[in-house]
């Protein structure tokens, strides 16, 4: 019954979410790249419009590709702050003991805040249009090289798989030991600092044993089923790259070239 | 055919340095084909039992075949797993993936199965259990009746000759306990070996045999008539009888007697009307 | 301090498409000392109905009264909340975390103004309550069983005294002996005037124990009752997705039989006294 948190997936047949996994996540990789290169607004601009498109061809709504995005607020903030009062800069506005405010340094904060805010729509969008199971499935591939350097990359990408799966049952424990503390006197809505620390240990030492005790089990669970370790071979996937992959990998290239050269 | 032999097995359980015995002296022989509930009250050792026939405890003393392979010989402990197939608990513990159809999969794929063989044994799986229309579900959006019939498919989708239900029911609500139980007797039907864990008496009406077990012993092991119509046997198991072998010690200690003690509410009613 | 709920509606995930009505318009009253059982198929609103009266989330629309004080209102005191209502969630052995039994049961007392010797007295009261043996208040709760472990939690709750206490689930995983003890300790601090409310799938429990009987269905509240008024036409419990209790079920199959006048039994011994007074002398 809880509500789902941000970057969970949503079922949907829209064209990003039947995009081939791979390609999907290398298309994620070059957008992201393309996002942090650019440092214009002109790139700005383009990146924003180019995600605004994404969502629109996911279906997701704008709600869902912004979630989380709010309740980082006061990263962002930190982020401006420093950016104002330590950027180098001739011009500032004013001066105090190490603290330089600026101008331009309010500019590169923002565009920081910029540039994290687009990463994390892009992961969601991600994240909220692929199954868990895929995107792990091309993260295998995509780590295929490192093991010709001895990375178990099925164990790894086994071990995101699950972590991932686990999360809603996991978020929906982890509130009930909340309210369940809650209502026995712990103090997490309390403003003095000393009470707040305190009221961690409650929430946190259920939590840590939740979540051992689940991973036992489903260790158990898995180990029941033929699970082996580093034993088994690498899934070969049969790729079925629609026109829409080939496409979406071109604009994506396209999109990192502009960003760059902008 | 023996599905499973066990011979004076005993396992005891470290904690805080100190050894406690978790099953004492226990000799079992079950059918192919058998559906033997395991009754006992919480912590009697009905778990570890049923661990030790995957080998996902080690078996320390005693003798036990499954299915003609002994657990502690390592080389075929996998093909064991295949063979003799568990169900957990907590329905939410126990999937590896957030897809049903995934999750039913990824037993096959342990076992190398050809990938294009794959979506057809899962779907088989998961029409055996009712959930074929549920292939592209996320587990979590299912009810908990749901959640363990997928996660029976994943088991059935190995073919595995013996089938385990380690408390399957117990997190469940009466409605997923009823869809189950429809599956399980569904199986037995089909030729299964089955092995229920419960401490739910009315859950074992239908077996052919229960082993009742009491502080890590095997107290008695019989049809569920002999068991669950002796109340001082259940009592010393701590566990209550059914509603209607209640009902009849209940009158016998008020001086009213029945012919013979009924087992289900069916079987009391048909006495009660028989009272002149 | 009676609890009164009015008009009370909830959603989750408002403004999403994800939008689920979890309550409508729910309106009720429990009385002091009351034990009010609460049934429903799985995901019809009751955990988030008890969560309501526990202050744990807030209501969309209407109001929560408790000793006709709004719980959601300005100004209302949260910490008197916390020391007259006790909630016990499902599994509650899950929120243990102190490094013993006797620190984790004392942890409720931490912000109640009581002196040393009071505490270690309230601790020593609520061991024995739930039927924890004292000598083993030092043990670390890791290292109990799960029987145990659920009484440690339950008296984690009870040790503040609180005069409402709210039960989810509590027979979830217990088995036979412990939902009897358990039922037995309900049934204690309800004569002993403690207000409870108790969900429960398990319509034999709630009827033998439960004065009142709450049923939701689809987040609405679609009957109340006493167990006889609810259970007493099967045919409607089935309409409102509840299934009745086994003994419900002999009194009907015996009424059908003409072996007693009524089939509304849904509790035990009385059932017994009617088979016994029906047979008398034969």
């Amino acid at each position: 019954m809880s509500f789902l948190p941000a970057g969970s997936y949503r079922e949907g047949d829209s064209i990003l979410h039947k995009m081939d996994p791979f390609c999907k996540l290398l298309c994620t990789l070059l957008f992201l790249t393309a996002v942090i290169l650019s440092d214009t607004f002109p790139g700005y601009l383009l990146g924003a419009a180019g995600l605004l498109a994404v969502t629109m061809v996911s279906r997701l709504g704008l709600r869902t590709a912004l979630s989380g995005v709010k309740r980082m607020w006061l990263f962002f903030c930190l982020i401006l702050l420093m950016n104002t009062a330590f950027f180098e800069t001739e011009q500032t506005w004013w001066e105090w003991w190490i603290f330089r405010f600026s101008a331009d340094g309010l500019i590169q904060g923002l565009q920081v805040v910029l540039r994290v805010a687009m990463a994390m729509v892009l992961g969601n969008l991600l994240l909220s249009a692929s199954s868990p199971l895929e995107l792990v499935g091309a993260m295998e591939s995509l780590m295929y090289p490192l093991k010709f350097v001895g990375v178990p990359i099925r164990d790894v990408a086994m071990i995101l798989g699950v972590a991932i799966q686990f999360i809603p049952a996991f978020s929906e424990e982890a509130e009930t030991i909340r309210k369940a503390q809650t209502a026995r006197g712990a103090r997490f809505e309390s403003r003095k600092l000393s009470e707040k620390a305190g009221s961690v240990v409650p929430l946190v030492v259920p939590i840590f044993l939740a979540a051992f005790r689940r991973a036992d089990e489903l260790a158990m669970a898995m180990e029941a089923r033929g699970y082996r370790r580093t034993k088994g071979k690498i899934r070969k996937r049969r790729r079925h790259l629609s026109p829409a992959d080939g496409i979406g990998l071109l604009l994506c290239v396209l999109f990192c070239a502009a960003e760059v050269l902008l | 055919m023996q599905a499973v032999t066990g011979k004076q097995i005993s396992f005891t359980y470290e904690y805080d340095g100190v050894s406690n015995p978790v099953l004492e002296d226990i000799s079992i022989e079950i059918e192919a084909g058998e559906f033997i509930a395991i009754l006992g009250a919480n912590g009697c050792g009905k778990s570890t039992l049923v661990r030790l026939l995957n080998g996902l405890l080690p078996l320390e003393k005693g003798e036990l075949k499954v299915w003609n392979l002994d657990p502690r010989q390592e080389s075929r402990l996998w093909e064991l797993r295949r063979l003799c197939g568990m169900v957990f608990q907590n329905p939410d513990n126990q999937f590896v993936s957030s897809i049903v159809e995934e999750d039913v999969a990824f037993g096959l794929r342990n076992y190398d199965t050809p990938e294009e063989e794959i979506p057809e044994r899962v779907g088989r799986a998961l029409s055996l259990v009712g959930m074929q229309e549920y292939e592209r579900y996320s587990p979590h959006m299912l009810s908990g009746g749901q959640k363990q019939r997928v996660a029976m498919a994943g088991v059935l989708a190995m073919e595995p000759e013996i089938l385990i239900f380690d408390e399957a029911t117990s997190m469940l609500d009466p409605q997923g306990r009823r869809e189950v139980l429809a599956c399980l007797k569904q199986l037995h039907e089909m030729g299964k070996t089955i092995l229920m864990i419960t401490h739910y008496v009315e859950e074992v009406l239908d077996a052919d045999r229960i082993f009742l077990m009491q502080k890590g012993k095997l107290l008695k092991s019989g049809s569920p008539r002999e068991i669950l119509t002796d109340r001082e046997l259940l009592t010393q198991a701590e566990l209550i009888p059914p509603l209607a072998v209640r009902i009849y010690y209940d009158l016998k200690d008020s001086g009213i007697l029945l012919d013979r003690c009924p087992l289900t509410n069916e079987e009391l009613v048909e006495e009660l009307c028989r009272l002149k | 301090m009676p609890i009164e709920v009015k008009e009370v509606s909830c959603r989750y995930g408002e403004r999403t498409p994800l939008e689920v009505q979890a309550l409508k318009e729910i309106s009720f009253r429990a009385e002091d000392g009351e034990f009010v059982g609460i049934m429903g198929h799985t995901g019809c609103g009751k955990s988030t109905l008890i969560q309501l009266i526990a202050g744990l989330l807030t209501p969309g629309e209407g109001q929560i009264l408790i000793d006709g004080k709004d719980i959601n209102g300005p100004g209302y005191d949260r910490e008197e909340l916390r020391r007259t209502l006790g909630i016990v969630f499902q599994y509650p052995e899950s929120q243990l975390f102190e490094t013993t039994v006797w620190r984790d049961v004392a942890f409720a007392l931490k912000h109640l103004d009581l002196s040393r010797e009071e505490k270690a007295e309230r601790v020593r009261w609520v061991l024995e309550a739930v039927g924890f043996r004292m000598e083993r208040a030092g043990k670390s709760p890791l290292s109990l069983s799960g029987g145990e472990k659920r009484r440690v939690a339950i008296a984690g709750v009870l040790a503040a005294r609180p005069r409402i206490l709210i039960f989810d689930e509590p027979l979830a995983g217990l088995d036979p002996w412990g939902r009897l003890e358990f039922l037995e300790l309900a049934a204690r601090l309800h004569r002993q005037g403690n207000t409870i409310l108790m969900v429960s799938h398990d319509a034999d429990a709630l009827c033998g124990y439960a004065d009142r009987i709450l049923v939701l269905d689809r987040g609405r509240l679609s009957a109340q009752g006493t167990p006889e008024e609810i259970f007493g036409d099967l045919e409607r419990a089935e309409t409102l997705h509840i299934g009745a209790g086994e003994v419900r079920r002999i009194a009907q199959a015996l009424y059908e039989k003409g072996r007693l006048q009524s089939p509304a039994i849904t509790k035990y011994k009385i059932l017994l006294g009617e088979i016994k007074k029906n047979n008398k002398g034969r």
